[in-house]
């Protein structure tokens, strides 16, 4: 699970069109809105980062909103599953290949 | 992770971007974000130089957040800013020292084993066949105390110049522009321009991928003042013209045309700064110097229509953005390998220098010419710290005896110890690589650190042979192509597990300090660089051989910036005390600790060297009290700089009928490199998984080629099979690959070309002629390759 805050930047007078669209998403929390309405401080929660780009890339096609920039990225369950062995970053490997046993 | 912690640590994610854009956090949110320590550090990845604080929990990093403090990327980062973390703890990470045996196979070492073997085999080699005989090749990804050491390590110590940096390959003919046209290395200004700058000239720069937090620097400028032009020059038609105002196409290498016209159409204009231009320049050819009417004349004849024949730039173009660039009133040009990838690397960035001068576009707000870089330490460790052939700390040549003396003196060793005469640049030192057995090879061993030279060559097929023959000795985190050839593999800890300082595109030096332990048997570059030294019996000139990395670092930093002290370059006043309390690093040139750094220099008020009492009786300078800008580096010491007469000059190789397309070769977002570390991060590789070559339709139809088939790609050196891309983003004519891509078939390196600038003996890795044949429909080609095994095949 990645948690992610991030800054939606919106066009002029878009605030309230924005905010409905983002609270569609269940993977958002809507924390809060700049004092000249432009920049919207959102949370993700999302499984990765297809998923985060993916719906990155949705609310991108909407006109109301110029860009998404990201700032905070926590990961620690991911770690946490590297570790357990529970998550294998994926790999794709030489077919054919053998490991040198060290 | 529970639901409070979950909670708790949303709550820290939103409070932490609030702040980042300056809005108060929600009551809720604690920054801490449930983390032991926030260390404060810098990005792994590009030269945009991004600020970051990594979160450490239980000895492990379980965060990265950008820092808003930092004044490159104000708390924002890229997807592979914050993903470093995957590349810190993946099962494909180098664990321990292990040497090659007789059967070919490597064999797990213990580190004294290893470091004694090595450094015996250099001492064989130097008693046999001369100081020369063992090469240094580095990376713009090394850390600044990591060249340093190396540099110092081969030259004061072996007394040998053959120290070469893969910068060598991306950045010296911007190294070569900025000291021929300014006198001294690096851009004048900094990124602080771009949010200033009413014009904003993209040349040979997919930012937007490339340097993605440049680019939305540059998006948010646009978007909050539609009045800025943004103008584009490319062969490619990249996600970076999305932004643009106008797009100049161009055949790859023909823009020195483009540049030239442009600088036509300002003078009959009358566009030009009459009063910056007498005060300020000259214009030369290299060996005379001749009136401005002389370079007008020169470039009378790149009227716009004859350069629109030899370009294919739509004449209407070059004129629009010959006006935009004149009379923006604060124009900034920004590039980076496009430029500087060619055999006429250095003329291209000087031609670029030129509209900057004619105009008065430089030593002023928004007004800059930029030289972007790829690698993130490529500007602080490699040219600042003189680890090329050719150079000593402080980006000053080996042949200046003055200079050598002064190098000798503080490094403490014998005078007329460092060679006076330049090593190899890194083709040459590549060409010159070979076995014992080879007489025509005069180098038989090469340490490599973070850089994958069996993959990343141009012409590769000329120089596999060599890397094998040689003893070769690889520093890296993961196998790699290079470790494929090596006789000896050193496993070395990520950055965040043994900090140092990153100095980025704008002068800017940023310390990161070490976040975690490495794991398993990973060690420090630096630490590897001064055990090697100390089995050499150089233990005095490498004292900081402890397991202290941040000691260590800390020593030959304090040491490096006093042997630079009072140069232009100096970081004097940028100690380790102060580079952990900065936010936001320091840019040089900061004489001393009461110094805030530089944002611009060449101009009285800002560039503190104007009065630096040390630095003007070093250097013999003597600058005019009534001098508010001075290029003070001139080699003429008359404190202008120089308006280029450079005639135009196509690539080494252009299409023929037998060669009929242009190739040219560059990156996209997700991949970074050789793919070393993106490849091994799922979610990036995903993006991108194999090389490709796109085709535009025009072409494709001629030779039947739809999306997915596999097409050969071949030019006089070498091939490579890649599947089409057929797309309309290139001109008709003009083939594009990617060069990240690790499968041996796809490797666009055999077919790049290796002929050399001769300002800056950069190679021309964005120009070749090839010819394309349809070899099959779509197959079905294993995409995501990392070499895994350390004992596989290059092949
Ligand atoms: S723009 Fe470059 S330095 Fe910044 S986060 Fe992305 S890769 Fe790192």
């Amino acid at each position: 699970m990645l948690i992610v805050g991030s800054v939606v930047n919106i066009i002029d007078d878009a605030e309230e069109k924005v905010v409905s669209i983002l609270k569609k998403y269940k993977e958002i929390e809507v924390y809060s809105i700049t004092d000249d309405r432009k920049r919207i401080i959102i949370v993700f929660e999302v499984k990765g980062e297809k998923e985060l780009e993916k719906i990155c890339e949705e609310l991108k096609s909407y006109d109301e909103i110029i860009d998404i920039g990201h700032h905070y990225c926590n990961f620690e369950e991911a770690i946490e599953g590297i570790e357990k062995g529970e998550i294998t970053p994926e790999v794709f490997r030489f077919k054919d290949r053998k490991k040198i046993n060290i | 992770m529970n639901i409070s912690r979950r909670q708790f640590i949303k709550a820290s994610a939103a409070a932490a971007t609030a702040a980042a854009i300056g809005v108060s956090a929600p009551k809720k949110s604690y920054a801490e974000g449930g983390v032991d320590k926030w260390v404060k550090g810098a990005c792994r990845f590009c030269g945009t130089g991004c600020g970051v604080y990594v979160g450490v929990k239980d000895g492990k990093v379980v965060s990265i957040k950008g820092n808003p403090k930092a004044k490159t990327n104000f708390g924002f980062l890229c997807v592979k800013g914050f993903l470093a973390y995957k590349v810190m703890n993946h099962p494909d990470r180098l664990k321990y020292p292990m040497i090659r045996q007789a059967d070919g196979k490597f064999k797990r070492a213990s580190w004294d084993e290893a470091l004694d073997y090595v450094a015996s085999k250099f001492k064989y080699f130097h008693e046999k066949y001369g100081k020369d005989s063992v090469a240094y090749y580095g990376s713009g990804q090394c850390l600044t105390e990591e060249s340093y050491t190396f540099n110092k390590l081969w030259k004061g110590g072996f007394g040998s110049n053959m120290v070469e940096g893969n910068p060598r390959l991306c950045m010296a003919s911007a190294v070569g522009g900025y000291i021929s046209t300014f006198g001294s290395d690096e851009p004048v200004g900094s990124y602080a321009d771009i949010e200033q700058a009413n014009c904003i000239f993209l040349v040979g720069s997919n930012t937007s991928e490339c340097h993605p937090i440049i680019f939305r620097r540059i998006m948010r400028r646009k978007l909050d003042n539609p009045g800025v032009k943004i103008i584009v020059c490319e062969p490619r038609k990249t996600n970076t013209a999305k932004i643009a105002d106008l797009w100049l196409p161009v055949d790859p290498g023909t823009d020195l045309a483009v540049f030239h016209s442009m600088a036509r159409e300002i003078i009959k204009n009358n566009w030009v700064d009459r009063a910056f231009i007498e005060q300020n320049t000259r214009v030369t050819d290299g060996k005379n110097t001749y009136s401005f009417e002389k370079y007008a004349e020169f470039v009378e004849q790149f009227d716009p229509e004859s350069v629109e024949k030899l370009t294919r730039c739509p004449a209407e173009n070059i004129r629009k953005a010959a006006e935009w660039f004149a009379t923006s009133g604060a124009s900034m040009t920004l590039w980076t390998m496009g430029l500087n990838q060619r055999t006429r690397g250095v003329w291209a960035n000087n031609l670029i220098h030129n509209l900057h001068l004619i105009t008065g576009n430089i030593c002023k707000p928004g007004a800059d010419s930029f030289s972007l870089t790829g690698q993130p330490n490529a500007c602080g460790g490699v040219r600042e710290t003189g680890s090329l052939a050719h150079l000593l700390p402080g980006t000053k040549p080996v042949t200046n005896d003055k200079w050598r003396a002064h190098v000798e003196k503080e490094w403490g060793i014998a005078p007329g110890t460092i060679n006076p005469k330049p090593g190899f640049h890194t083709m040459k030192m590549f060409d010159s690589l070979g076995g014992e057995d080879d007489p025509n090879k005069p180098i038989k061993a090469m340490l490599t650190s973070t850089t994958n030279p069996a993959q990343s060559l141009p012409n590769l097929n000329k120089y596999v042979k060599g890397m094998k023959d040689a003893f070769l000795v690889v520093i890296d985190i993961f196998p790699t192509r290079t470790t494929q050839l090596a006789d000896v593999v050193l496993p070395a800890a990520f950055i965040y597990e043994k900090g140092g300082v990153f100095g980025c595109s704008e002068r800017r030096s940023q310390l990161t300090e070490k976040c975690v332990e490495p794991p398993f048997e990973a060690k420090p570059d630096i630490w590897i660089a001064a055990q090697i030294a100390k089995r050499m019996g150089l233990e005095k000139l490498i004292p900081w051989n402890m397991d202290d990395s941040m000691k260590a670092n800390e020593m030959a930093w304090t040491e490096y910036t006093r042997v630079t002290k009072d140069t232009d370059h100096t970081l004097y006043g940028a100690t380790y005390d102060r580079l952990k309390r900065e936010p936001a690093g320091i840019q040089w040139p900061c004489p001393s600790v009461d110094h805030p750094g530089t944002y611009k220099r060449y101009v009285r008020g800002m560039d503190p060297m104007f009065d630096h009492e040390g630095f003007l009786a070093k250097f013999g300078k003597q600058i005019p009290k009534d001098a508010k800008v001075y290029f003070y580096m001139d080699g003429k010491n008359e404190g202008r700089a120089n308006i280029w007469l450079r005639p135009y000059k196509e690539a080494a190789e252009v299409p023929d009928a037998q060669y009929p397309f242009y190739l040219t070769t560059g990156r996209v977002i997700e991949q970074w490199h050789t793919g070393t570390m993106t490849m091994r991060i799922p979610e990036i590789a995903r993006a991108h998984p194999n090389g490709y070559v796109e085709i535009h339709p025009a072409d494709a139809s001629k030779y039947n080629i739809v999306t997915g088939d596999m097409v050969l790609v071949e030019s006089r050196r070498g091939k490579s099979v890649l599947p089409a891309v057929v797309t309309k983003t290139s001109m008709p004519g003009i083939l594009f690959v990617p060069w990240h891509d690790q499968a041996f078939d796809r490797m666009i390196n055999f077919v790049c070309n290796d002929a050399v600038d001769p300002g800056s003996k950069e190679p021309e890795f964005k120009i070749a002629a090839v010819r394309i044949q349809r070899v099959s429909g779509p197959v079905k080609i294993e995409d995501k390759v990392v070499i895994t095994d350390i004992n596989s095949a290059y092949s």
